[in-house]
């Protein structure tokens, strides 16, 4: 291992390589920026990644043959990049990444981290992104860090070795910091429905924005809850510090707050900086339905775009035009539903935030993907309540997911279902 | 009621003939084989099926609105069962007389009906003396069993369907894929078939599927198949039912060699997955150039079921060395329609997501796609499409996915 300085740490990146770049908050932008200085130089490099925090130079119209982004999942900055043909999305589950990487489909010659300096040990810590870093590290030519005081020392299996490590270049630069949107009236009541479904003692996943805060703000009477996620977020942080989450009563990691990443607010790297609760464990951990299955009461609660009168759940794109990501929500629909007492839970707004468009649709966009199957989906909830759809024929689904629809508009949606369904 | 082979029609004939002063009863199963004459169009209002997996018989009733399908992973059936959510007032079986133990074996068809039994309310069974007493957790005490009617009826019989020249070019390229001392899941018609017709040089290849048919057989008459190289049930051909020919019945009439278990332990992707080189071949009637699979409309036409498709693509793609097929001829109607469509038809359902690692299987060849870009996925199908429609979906590949 070498410390250099970030320009020499990118100088051996050569045409037509593939890079994995650590994500999220954890997004090592030193490195990021000193590999777009290098970029007109270089051809066709591939930039994969799940979501990357930060100002994105990589996806800039002027790194066109430049730098490739190759997308795991799509972040808000990476989605007119995708969508213009400069950079490509890459259907899959988050808990496949390791797979991916291992099996040699996506042979890595660098990995990019953003890690906190070698302890007496000699060992970082990968900070707020475990992911598939670890399986990253392990397969790729070439491995360059930052080494970044300012990054929180989280526990679990998020450790390197120095000696795994050829390049690091030292920083100082916090984690990128995500505040959460305002909460309006929609989420907070879903999130009031959503916490009805939330019995004591159970595990919760949830990911990040409007509704899962809403759910959070619910939960200030439950017992005994615990966590098992894939993105660990304030809200969370803000139950646990209420003495709601304690994982007293999880079956498996019994006590431990267990995530593969995590995105908030310098509260939350705070709270996890060398906190024993948090255990970060890589996709293939958090995301096995495997694992899952083993929680009990394990509730799921997952977000969706659209939702068609059968049940299919669409999350990641809008038609053609791809939106997210599948990320974990197959994996955790099913997990939660194998679970005992398990409850699978699909949140959404009834419509688009400026209420034109019904987000229970007769039938998906041209184009749209389906991201949980009509024989998977479970419980799917709006701000005008709850439906259950588990061993519900087509005519009771259209019924059930009509009266959960904004009441603008059920005619219409009922006039298609009475011709399919025979409403 | 059971289904499939052991579909209990003497049972059903009687139901069917009290139908006049009954209102509204559900019967509720995956496929039944036989005439299904509570699917007339003459029932409705007195029978109205719910179907788990549909049919050819039940299409119609479906179509026409007189019977409903409740889109569900077959390995889910035992708990809708078990959490009430499907109450049973009886259940009709069919199965072996009771033995010098007191114990009637489930015959040809395991699937979903220990869970049934223990969750109705009244059990009736048609105590058959030609059904085969196949081993395994097939067993239900006599004591459990209400009524019991004294039958002889040997289980339908389902003959192998004629193989085209474009189902035996499929099957020599999914064998292909397929190496020695994998463990297979298949379902039945031709495609399975003529997958056989290629194993014949492989070795110690075990079975781990939903259901079991004459083919299979074939495979462990010849040899090929010994199952002594299974990681899970090692030496045990493993299935949670069977449809063929009296052939098949015979050979798993008291034979070790078979073990029946049920739905929720054959299609659990967690007890599938620890299988080295789970080999899935399944079928589908559209793939869209993302690689969304349909496998259970046409549109919003109900065609058939999701059975355990899902459970098994996930379950061998996360095996060691596994791998998850799905196998298709490339096009429908006659060579007039191409099956890698542009697009799924409207109302379409997807079967198996595009982000479910799988490889794709036509007459023309192969397409992997775990791991590939849209663009890449696109490219891959397209050259597997049928040469009729290449031009046509390259335009359109072109225009959404920048070809």
């Amino acid at each position: 291992m070498r410390i250099v300085g970030a320009d020499e740490a990118v100088s051996g990146i050569e045409s037509g390589q593939q890079i994995y770049i650590q994500g999220a908050a954890a997004t090592p932008s030193v490195l990021l920026d000193a590999l777009c200085r290098r970029a007109p130089g270089l051809e066709d490099v591939k930039v994969v990644h799940l979501h990357c925090e930060g100002p994105h130079p990589h996806l800039a119209p002027e790194m066109e043959g430049h730098l490739f982004h190759r997308a795991l999942f799509i972040g808000p900055n990476a989605r007119a990049a995708i969508n213009e043909g400069r950079a490509e999305f890459i259907p899959v589950q988050l808990s496949d990444v390791p797979l991916l990487m291992e099996s040699g489909l996506l042979p890595l010659d660098a990995v990019f981290a953003n890690m906190t300096p070698p302890d007496a040990h000699g060992f970082c810590s990968l900070g707020t992104s475990v992911e598939s870093m670890q399986t990253a590290i392990r397969c790729a030519k070439t491995v360059i860090a930052q080494f970044n005081k300012a990054m929180p020392r989280t526990h679990g299996d998020s450790y390197v070795h120095v000696s795994q490590i050829d390049l690091a270049v030292e920083v100082d630069q916090p984690p990128y910091v995500y505040t959460p949107g305002e909460i309006g009236d929609v989420e907070r009541r879903i999130g009031e429905y959503v916490a009805d479904l939330i019995p004591d003692e159970a595990t919760l996943q949830m990911g990040i924005g409007a509704i899962p805060t809403a759910v959070g703000m619910c939960l200030g009477d439950k017992k005994h809850l615990g966590v098992h996620t894939e993105m660990f977020t304030d809200p969370l942080v803000e139950l646990v510090e209420k003495g709601v989450v304690d994982c007293s009563a999880k079956t498996v990691d019994a006590h431990k707050v267990v995530a593969a990443f995590m995105m908030g607010t310098p509260r939350l790297y705070r709270w996890v900086d060398g906190n024993p609760m948090l255990e970060l464990r890589g996709v293939d951990y958090t995301n096995d339905t495997a694992t899952i299955r083993r929680q009990r009461r394990m509730t799921a609660v997952n977000s969706a775009i659209e939702v068609d009168l059968t049940g299919q759940v669409c999350a990641d794109s809008l038609g053609h035009r791809m939106y997210s990501g599948v990320g974990g929500q197959m994996d955790f629909v099913r997990g939660a539903s194998l679970a005992p007492e398990g409850r699978a839970i699909i949140a959404l707004p009834s419509t688009t935030a400026d209420g034109k468009i019904s987000r229970i649709t007769w039938e998906l966009y041209d184009g749209a993907g389906v991201t949980t199957t009509r024989s998977s989906v479970r419980t799917v909830v709006t701000e005008y309540g709850v439906a259950e759809l588990f061993g519900q024929g087509f005519r009771e689904r259209a019924k059930r997911l009509i009266a959960i629809a904004h009441p603008d508009f059920r005619d219409e949606l009922t006039a298609y279902a009475k011709q399919y369904h025979e409403l | 009621m059971q289904g499939a082979a052991a579909t209990p029609s003497f049972l059903l004939d009687a139901l069917v003939a009290r139908a006049p002063e009954l209102e509204d009863v559900k019967i509720v199963h995956m496929h039944a084989e036989g005439p299904g004459p509570h699917l007339a169009p003459e029932m409705a209002g007195h029978f109205r099926h719910r179907a788990l997996f549909i049919g050819p018989n039940a299409r119609k009733a479906i179509n026409d609105g007189r019977a409903e399908f409740i889109p569900v992973f077959l390995s889910d059936i035992p708990s809708l069962f078990d959490k009430g959510v499907l109450p049973l007032d009886a259940v009709l079986i069919n199965v072996t007389p009771p033995d010098e133990h007191g114990f009637c074996s489930l015959g040809t068809s395991v699937d979903t009906v220990l869970a049934a039994v223990r969750c109705g309310k009244t059990i009736i069974a048609q105590l058959n003396r030609s059904m085969p007493r196949t081993l395994g957790d097939s067993f239900v005490p006599v004591s459990m069993i209400d009524y019991g009617v004294e039958v002889d009826q040997l289980p339908y019989e389902h003959a192998d369907p004629a193989i085209s020249d474009i189902e035996r070019r499929i099957g020599e390229a999914v064998a292909e894929l397929v190496p020695d001392e994998a463990t297979l899941q298949m379902g039945i018609g031709a495609i399975p078939s003529a997958v056989c017709l290629y194993l014949d040089h492989k070795k110690d290849l075990g079975i781990h599927t939903e259901m079991f048919t004459d083919v299979l057989v074939d495979l462990v008459e010849r040899g090929v198949v010994t199952c002594q190289k299974k990681d899970l049930d090692c030496g045990k051909i493993v299935v949670t039912f069977m449809m063929g020919t009296r052939r098949l019945y015979k050979f798993v009439d008291n034979n070790p060699m078979v073990e029946m278990r049920q739905v929720d332990y054959t299609n659990d992707t967690s007890v599938i997955r620890r299988h080295r080189r789970m080999t899935a071949i399944n079928s589908a009637i559209e793939v869209d150039l993302t690689g969304q699979v349909c496998a259970d409309s046409i549109g919003h036409r109900m065609y058939s079921g999701v059975g355990g498709q899902l459970d098994f693509v996930r379950g061998a793609a996360l095996a060691q060395e596994g791998r998850a097929i799905i196998a298709l001829p490339s096009t429908a109607a006659d060579g007039k329609v191409s099956r890698i469509t542009v697009a799924l038809k409207e109302g379409a359902g997807v079967t198996t997501t595009r982000s479910h690692p799988c490889t794709i299987v036509t007459e023309y060849g192969i397409a992997e796609l775990f791991g590939q870009t849209l663009r890449e996925r696109a490219r891959r199908l397209i050259a597997i499409a049928h040469p009729d429609f290449r031009d046509e979906l390259t335009l359109y590949a072109r225009k959404v996915y920048g070809l």
